[in-house]
C-alpha cells in the first residue's frame, strides 16, 4: 500500500452519516477515512501527509470540542471542520476561537464542504512546508558550535565584523571566518537569509 | 248422638201423628201411611232410649269429671266462665277474674256484658238471642279476636272460643278467654317495624329487589318500579327474562348465580336499559335466611351510577387532554434531541444524493457504488420517517387506546427521542429489558408519556452533577405483588436525588423543583399508571440519584 498524498478524517458517531460524508468525500477522489468517535481517531495511527478534519461536535464521552483542545495541548496540528446537527452560536465561536477552519450546519451543502475541505488541506500542506523548513533550520542551528551561535547572534542584529570582534574581545579576521562557516552550515546564500533564518528561529538580537 | 237430633224428632214426630188424622181413603194406602208413621215412631223411641241411657251414663262420668274439671278450671292461665241463655254469668275461674280485675265469685250473676264495652252490649244481645231461636251462628265460635272491658274501666283485646251444651232443655255457653294484650302489642310492633322497612325501602333511591332462589321476583321497591315501568303485583313471580332483553337478563342471572353458588354477598356493576338509556348500577347482592339459616331468597340493592360514570368518562376526556399537552410540552422539552435524529438522516441523505450525483457527472460511475448510495439513502429516509411516525403518535391526540404491548419494546421505542439528549448530557444508559416479558394491557402512547418523562426528569437532574457520575439505568423485570402478577419498570438515575420534603408532594399537580416546569409531569405520570391498574412511585437512592419505579398488571 502506497502511502496516499492527503487524507481527510471523518469522526462521526453516527454510522450513516459518517458512512454518506465518507461516500460525498470519496467522490471528490478524496482519499478518506472514518472514526466514530473522538478515542478511536486519538487511538489511531495516521499517515504523515496533508490532512483536515471533519468533526461532529457532539460526540458522545469526548466531544468535537473536547477533541480539539486535546489536539492542541498534544501539539498535533490539523485543522479541523465542525459539523453539527444543528449549529449553536455558542459552540461555534468556541470552536471558531479554537482554530476551526470551518462550522457547518447538517445538512450542508456539499461544495461548502468539499470547499473547505480543499482548503484546509492546502492550508496544511503550506503549514506542514513551513514546520519542516523550521525544523532544518533547528537542525542547522544546533550543529553550530557554542562560538558560532555567539557571532551569528550579534552579526545578524547588524554590527560590524570589527565590533562583533571588539564585544567578543577576538580579532575581525576571526569573526570573518566564523561567519562564513555559519552561512555554509545555515545553508543561507547572502546576509539577508541569515537574519530571516534567524528570526524563524526566534533569535533575533540576542546578545550575552 | 247429638244434642239437637231430639228436639227436631220431636217436632217431626209431632208432624207424623198430624198426618194420622188425615188417612188417605185407599186401604191399602192408609196400610202404607200407618206403616211408615209406626216405624218412624219406633226409631223415635228407640233414640229417646238411647238419649236417656246416654244422659245417665254421661252423669255418672261427670260426678268423676267434676273433680278433673275443677283443678283443671282453678290452675288454667286462661279465663274460663259459663253463662246460661239469659247470658248471666254461671261460672268464672280464678284466671278469668284477674283477668277482668275481680275478686273470685264476683263475676259469678253479673251479666256478661258487664265485661264488655257499652258499644258491644246490644249486638251480643241480639246475637245471644238470635242463637237460641234460630240456632244462627253470627260469628265462628274459635279464636274470635273481641274487646274486654276491665273493673277499672280499661278496655283490653282478648280471644275467646266458646262451646255450648244443653242442659234441661236450656242452653249453656262456656268461653275460654285470653289477654291477648301482649300479642297484640307485639303484633303492632311487628306491623309498624314492617311499615317502617316498607317505607324506606320504598323512599330509597336505590332499587331493592328479593328473588327466590329459582330468581323468580317475589318484591321490587318503588324505584324499581318506577324506573322499568312495571307494577309489583306484575312482576311477581316472572323473572329478569320477562323484563329486560335476553342478554341483560343472562347477565344479571349469571350474577345471582355466583352469589347463591359461593353463599356469600358480592358486588357487581351491572349495565341495565331503561326507557332507552343504558343505566348503571352498583349492586350488592346478598341471600335472606330463614330462621334455619337457609337461604331462601337472593336480595339485591342496587345504586344508579350512570351520572358518575358519565362524570367519570367526561373526567378521563379531560385527563386525556391533560396528558396530551404534557405530552407535548415535554416533546418541547427534547425538541433538540428529536430535531438531531431527524437532521441526521436527512443530512446523510444529503451527503449520499450529492455524491451520487457527482459519481454520475465523471461519467466514470461505478454502479454498485451508486447502488450502495442509494440503498442507504433509502434506509435513511425510512429512519426519519420512523422517527417522525413516533412523534406524531405521541403528538396526536387520541383516546387511549388498550393493546396487548411487550413492555421491553414500548421502553426500547422512545430511546432514539432521547438518545441524542442522553449523549448531550454525557450520560450513559444501560438497559436491562428483556424481549420474552410476559404482555400487559395498555395504551402505547400514554406508557411512552411515563417513561419519557422519567427519562427527561432523570436527565435534567443528571444535568447538575458532575459529568463523570451520569448514569441512567432502565430495566424491565416480572414482578408479584400481593398474589398478582405485574411488569415493574425501574428508571434509576445518579443525578441530585430527592429530597425527604419533596417526597410527599412530588407527584402533586403543579408541584415542581424545576424553574421552568409546570409540575404536571409526575402527576399525569401517575394517573396514566393508575388508570392502567398500576402504581407509580419514586425512591432516594442509598448513594446517588433517585429511582422511579411502576408496575403495570399482567394481561390475563
Amino acid at each position: 500500500m502506497t502511502t496516499p498524498e492527503t487524507v481527510v478524517f471523518v469522526i462521526d458517531d453516527d454510522p450513516s452519516f459518517r458512512r454518506s460524508t465518507a461516500a460525498l468525500i470519496g467522490s471528490e477522489g478524496l482519499n478518506v477515512q472514518t472514526f466514530s468517535s473522538a478515542e478511536e481517531f486519538l487511538r489511531s495511527r495516521r499517515p504523515d501527509v496533508p490532512a483536515c478534519l471533519v468533526l461532529d461536535v457532539r460526540l458522545p464521552h469526548l466531544s468535537g470540542l473536547d477533541l480539539q483542545r486535546e489536539l492542541a495541548k498534544t501539539g498535533v496540528q490539523i485543522p479541523i471542520i465542525f459539523m453539527t446537527g444543528h449549529g449553536d452560536i455558542p459552540m461555534s465561536v468556541q470552536a471558531m476561537k479554537g482554530g476551526a477552519v470551518e462550522f457547518l450546519s447538517k445538512p450542508f451543502r456539499e461544495q461548502d464542504l468539499l470547499d473547505a475541505i480543499h482548503s484546509a488541506i492546502n492550508f496544511d500542506r503550506a503549514a506542514r512546508l513551513q514546520r519542516a523548513r523550521l525544523a532544518d533550520l533547528r537542525g542547522r542551528y544546533h550543529a553550530l558550535t557554542a562560538r558560532e551561535r555567539e557571532v551569528m547572534a550579534h552579526v545578524v542584529t547588524g554590527m560590524l565584523n570589527k565590533q562583533v570582534a571588539d564585544e567578543l574581545g577576538t580579532t575581525e579576521k576571526t569573526i570573518k571566518v566564523h561567519r562564513g562557516h555559519i552561512m555554509q552550515k545555515m545553508g543561507v546564500k547572502s546576509f539577508a537569509d541569515l537574519v530571516r533564518a534567524a528570526e524563524k528561529l526566534g533569535i533575533f538580537g540576542r546578545t550575552s | 248422638m247429638n244434642e239437637i237430633v231430639p228436639i227436631e224428632r220431636i217436632v217431626a214426630a209431632r208432624q207424623r201423628l198430624c198426618e194420622l188424622s188425615e188417612l188417605s181413603p185407599d186401604p191399602a194406602k192408609r196400610k202404607t201411611q200407618v206403616r211408615e208413621v209406626m216405624q218412624f215412631f219406633s226409631g223415635f223411641l228407640d233414640d229417646l232410649a238411647t238419649l236417656a241411657k246416654d244422659s245417665k251414663q254421661q252423669k255418672e262420668a261427670g260426678c268423676q269429671d267434676q273433680g278433673s274439671f275443677n283443678i283443671l278450671a282453678e290452675t288454667a292461665t286462661d279465663g274460663i266462665f259459663s253463662i246460661d241463655d239469659q247470658s248471666t254469668i254461671r261460672y268464672a275461674n280464678p284466671a278469668a277474674g284477674q283477668m277482668f280485675g275481680y275478686e273470685l265469685n264476683e263475676m259469678v250473676g253479673k251479666n256478661l256484658t258487664s265485661f264488655m264495652p257499652e258499644r258491644f252490649r246490644q249486638i251480643h244481645v241480639a246475637s245471644l238471642k238470635r242463637y237460641i231461636t234460630t240456632y244462627q251462628k253470627r260469628i265462628n265460635w274459635r279464636m274470635v279476636e273481641l274487646v274486654g272491658l276491665h273493673k277499672s274501666g280499661r278496655e283490653f283485646p282478648i280471644e275467646i272460643s266458646f262451646g255450648e251444651d244443653l242442659r234441661n232443655g236450656r242452653h249453656f255457653f262456656t268461653g275460654i278467654v285470653r289477654d291477648i294484650t301482649e300479642r297484640k302489642r307485639s303484633e303492632d310492633a311487628l306491623r309498624a317495624s314492617e311499615r317502617r322497612l316498607v317505607d324506606i325501602v320504598d323512599h330509597t333511591s336505590a332499587l331493592i329487589f328479593i328473588k327466590d332462589l329459582e330468581l323468580r321476583y317475589l318484591l321490587i321497591n318503588r324505584e324499581y318500579e318506577r324506573l322499568f315501568d312495571v307494577q309489583r303485583h306484575e312482576i311477581l313471580g316472572k323473572t329478569d327474562f320477562d323484563i329486560h332483553p335476553h342478554d341483560v337478563a343472562e347477565t344479571l342471572r349469571a350474577n345471582d348465580r355466583r352469589v347463591i353458588d359461593a353463599d356469600e354477598s358480592a358486588q357487581f356493576e351491572e349495565v341495565v336499559p331503561s326507557k332507552g338509556c343504558a343505566q348503571h348500577y352498583i349492586v350488592i347482592k346478598f341471600l335472606l335466611r330463614d330462621q334455619a339459616n337457609e337461604p331462601y331468597a337472593i336480595c339485591g340493592i342496587a345504586t344508579d351510577i350512570t351520572k358518575l360514570k358519565r362524570a367519570q368518562e367526561a373526567l378521563r376526556l379531560r385527563e386525556a387532554e391533560l396528558a396530551h399537552i404534557t405530552r407535548v410540552m415535554s416533546m418541547g422539552e427534547i425538541t433538540s434531541s428529536i430535531a438531531h435524529e431527524i437532521n441526521q438522516p436527512l443530512g446523510a441523505i444529503v451527503n449520499y444524493g450529492s455524491a451520487c450525483l457527482r459519481l454520475l457527472k465523471t461519467k466514470s460511475a461505478d454502479l454498485t457504488e451508486l447502488t450502495t448510495a442509494l440503498l442507504a439513502m433509502v434506509n435513511d429516509a425510512n429512519r426519519a420517517s420512523v422517527i417522525i411516525a413516533r412523534l406524531r403518535a405521541l403528538s396526536k391526540k387520541a383516546p387511549p387506546e388498550m393493546a396487548a404491548l411487550q413492555i421491553s419494546d414500548v421502553v426500547t421505542e422512545i430511546l432514539p427521542l432521547v438518545r441524542h439528549e442522553l449523549a448531550r448530557g454525557r450520560i450513559v444508559l444501560r438497559t436491562a429489558l428483556p424481549g420474552d416479558l410476559p404482555p400487559v394491557s395498555g395504551d402505547r402512547i400514554q406508557l411512552q408519556q411515563v417513561l419519557l418523562n422519567l427519562v427527561i426528569n432523570s436527565t435534567e437532574s443528571m444535568n447538575k452533577v458532575p459529568e463523570d457520575r451520569r448514569h441512567l439505568y432502565i430495566e424491565a423485570q416480572p414482578h408479584v405483588s400481593e398474589g398478582k402478577s405485574f411488569v415493574l419498570v425501574t428508571v434509576t438515575d445518579s443525578g441530585l436525588g430527592l429530597k425527604a420534603e419533596d417526597l410527599p408532594k412530588l407527584f402533586e399537580s403543579f408541584y415542581t423543583t424545576k424553574a421552568e416546569g409546570m409540575g404536571m409531569g409526575l402527576a399525569i405520570s401517575r394517573s396514566i399508571v393508575e388508570a392502567h391498574g398500576g402504581r407509580l412511585w419514586a425512591t432516594p437512592n442509598a448513594d446517588l440519584g433517585a429511582t422511579f419505579q411502576f408496575t403495570l398488571p399482567v394481561q390475563t
